[in-house]
């Protein structure tokens, strides 16, 4: 899973960052409304956590921005406003969700998750593909009942391959989706990915076109 | 009795007095009346008497005169040593000898339900006695008259006030509207809303000033309120920002086991945050320890140029870390009665402000100096305050980037506490700015 974490106050950020890499998500950041706004539509993301007040823009018209781009991303938001109409405005703008500071981590990750699913129009946290199943909060893979062991990346490409079932799924998506901006990508890195992925799952689990990209079929 | 309503105290006042000015006019007007009326009877019985005398003088008999057409019409009574020697008509005449003995020659008596006049023709020679008469009917046009006023009066008179009264009530209704559409708003006002006002009467009265009075104050409380409520939010957001580090910080660590350096990097920030949470409370304190009755107690003499100094030489760090010069343009020996603790947040704060606020290598310029007063001076060649926000950033909390951008460290207190120690010395601040080139700050004590 691949979020955005906008947050202007540097020790909150960095606290978010760290709980969840820990979680093993795939985490880009933010810490103005401008660069958070660019980010929201240049990349696309499971979940975005949006901080209320930013420098420069702010949470909610960043909001309003993407969701008239049509980016239909979950999107939580994160303040100090407790008042009832701060709380009405943020859903009525197209958030989500809403956590008011001082927030439990915990509770944060678990609406995190919640939103995703959701965005997945998943009623269960599994998603079933011939044989193989996906457990996503506990971030498991069974083949015929067996539990698998995949890497990070073996996992999110999986899942982001499953999500996209019967879609041609191309190596710059997948480059988008697995890696946050920061990183640097070897361009063997989803072939091998993706030849792990086959071994563990079955030759034909996965099929590719030359060139195009990959897709599971069902 | 009480009445509690304005409107039946003041009904009951007017109808009491409109009442007695009614009854006075109609005793006086009545006395008027009949005492006109005395005087047109007497004239007539005067004419008269004037005629039986002329009568007499030509020296015809009594007994003849009475026969005469133009006495005919008279209750005539002849007194001789006090008795009645001849009588004519119906005339009776109560206290005959009181009537004769006095000097006067007319009086009123009360026959039945009227007033009637008597005239007394007195006779010495030859005939020694008295003519007493009166004419028969002749008051009776006057003494209706009297009836009918009287009576016009009395029923015209009630009515007269119930009119006036409800007039008065109508009057009244209409004077207190506008009141009691105050009263109206003022009892919907609570603090949550005091966005309402009351609807200004057309009139240029009084009562147009009262509304104007309470709009105004309606104006003033609503803008205090907004204030406070800011300022709780902002209290809230300083405070909820550390505190949601903490929290988080320690749900995290305690998510799994960790390496020691990692438990003492977490109690570390905790300590940070903490320290923070105990900053933005001490300054609050400080905003509200000392008021302006207390404050000279605390007043002492202090060296101003050597308070300056000592309070430049705690930003030795910052002043090389960005490169920053500070000249002292101008600096006079100048001893102050104030509060040191509170002078020093005012040099401290404008210091750091100028500082943070100065991209590096730059120069900040200070003055201290006497003349009709005492001046503080800072210019930086910092960022600049725009004009729009010059008005705010003493506000408690306020800072000019409303993201309270981190990158600058601060609560947005720090001018907040300068403006009310400055206050506290009854002495007078002022900001001068230009976007992008830099501030000018004048305290002057």
């Amino acid at each position: 899973m691949k979020i955005l974490i906008v947050e202007d106050d540097e020790n909150i950020l960095s606290l978010l960052k760290r709980g969840f890499q820990e979680e093993e998500y795939i985490i880009d950041s933010a810490d103005d409304g401008e660069d958070a706004e660019y980010l929201a539509t240049s990349n696309s993301y499971d979940v975005i956590i949006l901080d209320w007040m930013l420098p420069k823009k702010s949470g909610i018209e960043i909001l309003t921005s993407i969701r008239q781009k049509n980016i239909k991303t979950p999107v939580i938001m994160l303040t100090a406003r407790t008042e009832i109409d701060d709380k009405i405005k943020g859903l009525d703008y197209g958030a989500d969700d809403y956590m008011a500071k001082p927030f439990s981590f915990k509770e944060l990750n678990a609406r995190v998750k919640a939103l995703y699913r959701r965005s997945l129009s998943l009623v269960s946290n599994k998603i079933d593909i011939k044989d193989i199943i996906i457990n996503i909060d506990a971030k498991s893979v069974t083949k015929d009942n067996i539990e698998l062991e995949l890497s990070q990346k073996e996992y999110e490409l999986l899942l982001f391959l499953a999500k996209n079932k019967n879609k041609l799924v191309s190596n710059s998506m997948i480059e988008e989706q697995l890696w946050n901006n920061e990183e640097y990508i070897n361009s063997n890195v989803i072939q091998v990915t993706i030849y792990n992925l086959r071994k563990k799952l079955g030759k034909e689990f996965i099929k590719s076109s030359r060139g195009l990209g990959y897709k599971i079929e069902v | 009795m009480k009445f509690k309503s304005l409107k039946t105290q003041v009904l009951v006042w007017f109808g009491g007095v409109t009442t007695i000015l009614f009854l006075i006019f109609n005793i006086t007007f009545y006395k008027f009346l009949e005492e006109n009326i005395k005087l047109t009877i007497q004239n007539k019985l005067y004419n008269k008497s004037v005629y039986i005398n002329d009568q007499l003088k030509t020296g015809i008999h009594i007994k003849d005169l009475l026969k005469d057409k133009k006495v005919e019409s008279f209750e005539i009574a002849i007194v001789k040593d006090d008795k009645i020697i001849f009588k004519k008509g119906h005339a009776d005449f109560p206290k005959l000898a009181t009537f004769i003995k006095d000097k006067k020659t007319f009086f009123v008596f009360t026959q039945g339900d009227r007033q009637n006049g008597l005239f007394i023709f007195k006779i010495y020679e030859p005939f020694k006695g008295a003519i007493l008469f009166y004419e028969r009917n002749i008051d009776k046009e006057i003494n209706n008259k009297l009836r009918e006023v009287k009576n016009s009066l009395f029923v015209s008179e009630p009515i007269l006030l119930l009119f006036l009264i409800f007039a008065a009530s109508k009057l009244i209704d209409k004077i207190l509207k506008p009141i009691k559409n105050i009263t109206k708003t003022a009892n919907a006002i609570s603090v949550t809303d005091l966005s309402r006002t009351i609807k200004q009467p057309n009139s240029d009265d009084e009562i147009k000033q009262l509304v104007d009075a309470f709009n105004k104050m309606i104006n003033r409380l609503h803008n205090e309120v907004e204030q406070i409520e800011q300022f709780n939010s902002d209290v809230s957001h300083e405070l909820k920002t550390p505190l949601t580090v903490i929290k988080g910080e320690i749900e995290i660590t305690l998510n799994k086991k960790r390496e020691s350096d990692y438990y003492e990097r977490t109690l570390n920030i905790i300590d940070k945050e903490a320290y923070q949470i105990q900053q933005i409370i001490d300054n609050l304190l400080m905003l509200t320890k000392y008021t302006k009755s207390n404050i000279q107690q605390t007043f002492e003499l202090i060296s101003l140029d050597s308070l300056l100094l000592t309070t430049i030489e705690n930003y030795n760090i910052q002043l090389k870390e960005k490169g920053i010069k500070i000249n002292l343009n101008i600096l006079e020996s100048i001893d102050i009665k104030g509060n040191q603790q509170l002078i020093s947040i005012i040099f401290s704060n404008l210091i750091d402000n100028a500082i943070k606020y100065s991209k590096n290598n730059k120069d900040i310029n200070i003055q201290l100096y006497k003349s009709d007063k005492i001046y503080f001076i800072i210019r930086d060649e910092g960022i600049g305050i725009e004009k729009e926000q010059l008005s705010k950033v003493m506000n408690r909390f306020y800072r000019v980037d409303e993201s309270r951008n981190k990158k600058i460290k601060g609560f947005g207190l720090g001018l907040s506490l300068v403006k009310n120690s400055v206050e506290l010395h009854n002495a007078t601040i002022k900001f001068e700015s230009i976007k992008d080139e830099g501030t000018i700050v004048k305290v002057i004590f």
